[in-house]
């Protein structure tokens, strides 16, 4: 069996504070994994730590066989992994046109060019097409992106991570601060933009885990308690103790 | 707020031709000007101006496009100044042929090369380390030309005679016409690459670096790169406006690259509009003319930069060139009828505020600095006394009211520019 990641036995401290203590997971190739753990876990600190934001104080991040911990974020986006962000991380005074384009330059090879234009690029302007159409952007392309409304920023937000070209996807909470009908539409068009792609997603809403994940791993207190299909989850007795119970009640 | 023409959608043949348009209107502009104002010392203003308009697109490469504050930037110009200097000299001594429009190109290289260098130490970081890492740079570069006066020159510079690389392009260099066609030409080269530059991808990530820096790390690029290229970028075209100069006076001081010129261009880009291609084009004529006029009618003259200064950034933060906007924006809605009576009051408050703040400063200059040119003093045709209570109070109350009578009217203002906003997005 592939594994697109493999994490061992990964530690973080925040001075004399263990924030993830020794965390094991394995990313099957293709698979969608939702990471699930109570408010303050370190589920965002993980994702740090897989993503180069943060350095891990011990342990190895295995992408693709090759150890990325400590490796700075622009390399392991070029890897092959690429993120988003729980507090949206965009480019706020460009147009949202502009957004996406800063995101296919890297993979198109246009890289830090100074000889063509970048709108008579005709790779980047089909890339980008596609782009704003997946994402319902099209209509807003020329906007500012601070203009968005919130789940077009949260849209945005998640266009920049699958923009890259990346085939593995850290997604953290892309759903958070939505209404139903908003999460629902969200959910179709991770599922839609994902496709093909081995995802790693924190989420809250136990629904859109159950709905759309292929095994599931849970965060608590910096280690993962149980890792297995929804069913195994739903089932397992440590995980309603320590979470599950309580966020099913919250939910209902 | 829109950025104008650094956002235009995807060029058709007809926003082809109104792309063109500017650039049609400053190569029209740039060759009628010295026949309108033909004295010699009409087109040494000109020469000014024109370096100066150079140097601040250059400095806007960082702090519009690339959202860094440097603090050194006149380093470069002087640096430049320097290397085509010397350039001359020695290619005059060795008896070699070189035209003399083709030294800004050795002047630019050379500021380039440093650039890289500079740029290397400097952009690690953005924001405050990236700011005080470039003033002392350029404390440092300062300090340490005083070492090598046979580089630097002592306190009177180098100076040197632009006809000893001898005639080129139908052109003998002695007369200052000739320096303002290289200068106007150089113009058009330098903002035609900055333009050309800002539509690139390294120019679209200069403006993600300054939207948000750390992002575009996890797009896969290098955000201390970006910075380094358009600090080396921003050098080069520095390094060409700093040759110019050379040109133009003959002579390469030290002073050049001092703490002046780093403000200097600070203060031309930002009055300018950093937010708009041209704007620091608008800041550099405004300051200079500022500069070379009043320092000739008045002792006060560095009090009225100031003054502009904090006027644009309390106003509009946009600069001139954001001004200029709102009025082609006003003009646009065709509520400029409507509108009148406001503008009209803003006019006069204004010129109320602007009279009785020139009278109190040349009061106040006269009174301390100048106490021995005596009490009387002409402002602005008023005969006026440092010793007339009469003197003191007019320039008070006009000051004053204007100031009091400008707030409320600036309110309705902010008010109208948002209107005038909303309805350009709808
Ligand atoms: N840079 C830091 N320095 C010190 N402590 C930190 C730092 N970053 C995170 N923490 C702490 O680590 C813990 C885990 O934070 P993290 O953001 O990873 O939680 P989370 O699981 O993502 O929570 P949430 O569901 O609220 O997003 C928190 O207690 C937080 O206060
Ligand atoms: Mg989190």
């Amino acid at each position: 069996m592939t594994h697109a990641l493999e994490l061992r036995n990964l530690k973080k401290s925040f001075g004399s504070v263990e924030i993830i203590r020794g965390v094991n997971l394995d990313l099957r190739q293709g698979e969608r994994h939702a990471l699930i753990g109570p408010n303050g876990a370190g589920k965002s600190t993980l994702f740090h730590l897989i993503s180069g934001r943060i350095a891990p104080t011990s342990g190895e991040i295995l992408f693709q066989s090759q150890n990325i911990a400590g490796k700075p974020p622009a390399e392991i986006v070029r890897a092959g992994l690429s993120r988003s962000f729980q507090i949206t991380n965009i480019f706020p005074q460009m147009s949202v046109l502009d957004n996406l384009r800063c995101a296919v330059l890297w993979k198109l090879g246009h890289r830090y060019s100074i000889f063509r234009q970048t709108p008579t690029l005709p790779d980047v302007a089909i890339e980008c097409e596609r782009l704003l159409d997946q994402l319902g952007l099209t209509r807003r392309a020329h906007d500012t992106a601070d203009s968005l409304t919130y789940p077009e920023q949260r849209a945005l937000e998640l266009g920049l991570a699958v923009a890259s070209g990346a085939n593995t996807l850290l997604l953290d909470e892309p759903m958070a601060g939505m209404n139903h009908s908003e999460t629902e539409a969200a959910l179709q068009l991770i599922m839609k933009v994902t496709e093909g792609k081995t995802l790693l997603m924190v989420e809250h809403d136990m629904g859109v885990i159950f709905e759309m994940a292929d095994r599931i791993s849970v965060l608590v207190y910096g280690q993962i308690i149980a890792t297995g299909t929804p069913q195994e989850i739903r089932a397992n007795r440590a995980v309603q103790e320590a979470y599950l119970g309580t966020s099913e009640e919250d939910a209902a | 707020m829109s950025v104008s023409t650094l956002d235009t959608p995807a060029p058709s043949a007809n926003t082809r031709l109104t792309a063109a348009l500017p650039w049609v209107a400053i190569t029209a502009t740039l060759i009628v000007l010295p026949l309108l104002f033909s004295s010699n010392s009409m087109i040494s203003t000109l020469n000014y101006l024109g370096t100066m308009a150079i140097f601040a697109l250059s400095y806007n490469v960082l702090l519009g496009q690339t959202g860094l504050l440097s603090l050194g930037h006149g380093t470069f110009f002087g640096l430049g100044g320097f290397i085509a200097t010397h350039a001359i000299l020695h290619m005059a001594d060795a008896g070699v042929s070189f035209p003399l429009p083709l030294i800004p190109a050795i002047g630019g290289f050379g500021a380039l090369i440093l650039g890289f260098f500079g740029g290397w130490l400097a952009s690690g970081r953005g924001g405050m380390p990236f700011a005080m890492i470039t003033l002392g740079l350029a404390e440092l570069v300062y300090a340490a030309a005083a070492l090598f006066p046979s580089i630097y020159g002592s306190e009177e510079g180098v100076s040197f005679d632009r006809m000893d690389l001898g005639a080129s392009f139908g052109m003998d260099y002695g007369p200052t016409v000739d320096i303002y066609v290289i200068i106007a030409v150089w113009f058009l080269i330098c903002a035609g690459v900055l333009y050309y530059f800002s539509k690139t991808p390294l120019g679209l990530l200069t403006n993600a670096v300054r939207d948000n820096a750390e992002r575009i790390e996890f797009l896969g690029f290098s955000a201390r790169r970006v910075r380094m290229l358009a600090y080396a970028i921003a050098a080069a075209v520095a390094g060409v406006a700093g040759s110019l100069a050379a040109l133009n006076f003959e002579i390469m001081t030290v002073n050049e690259m001092g703490a002046t010129t780093c403000m200097l261009v600070l203060l031309m880009t930002y009055i300018g509009g950093t937010k708009h291609f041209f704007g620091p084009v608008l800041g550099a004529i405004v300051i200079g003319l500022m500069k070379i006029w009043l320092s000739d009618i008045s002792p006060a003259w560095m009090m009225y930069f100031g003054l502009l200064f904090i006027f644009v950034v309390m106003v509009q933060p946009a600069g001139l060139a954001g001004i200029l906007m709102d009025g082609i924006a006003l003009l646009r809605s065709g509520s400029v009828g409507a509108q009148a009576p406001l503008l009209g009051l803003i006019g006069l408050a204004g010129a109320f505020a602007l009279t009785g703040t020139i009278i109190l400063i040349e009061l106040a200059y006269r009174a301390g600095l100048d106490a021995t040119l005596g009490p009387q003093i002409t402002v602005l045709g008023l005969p006026l006394s440092t010793a007339s209570v009469l003197s003191w109070g007019l320039g008070l109350i006009c000051a004053g009211g204007g100031v009091i009578a400008m707030r409320p009217l600036f309110d309705r203002l902010a008010t109208l520019r948002h209107s005038l906003s909303k309805g350009e997005t709808a």
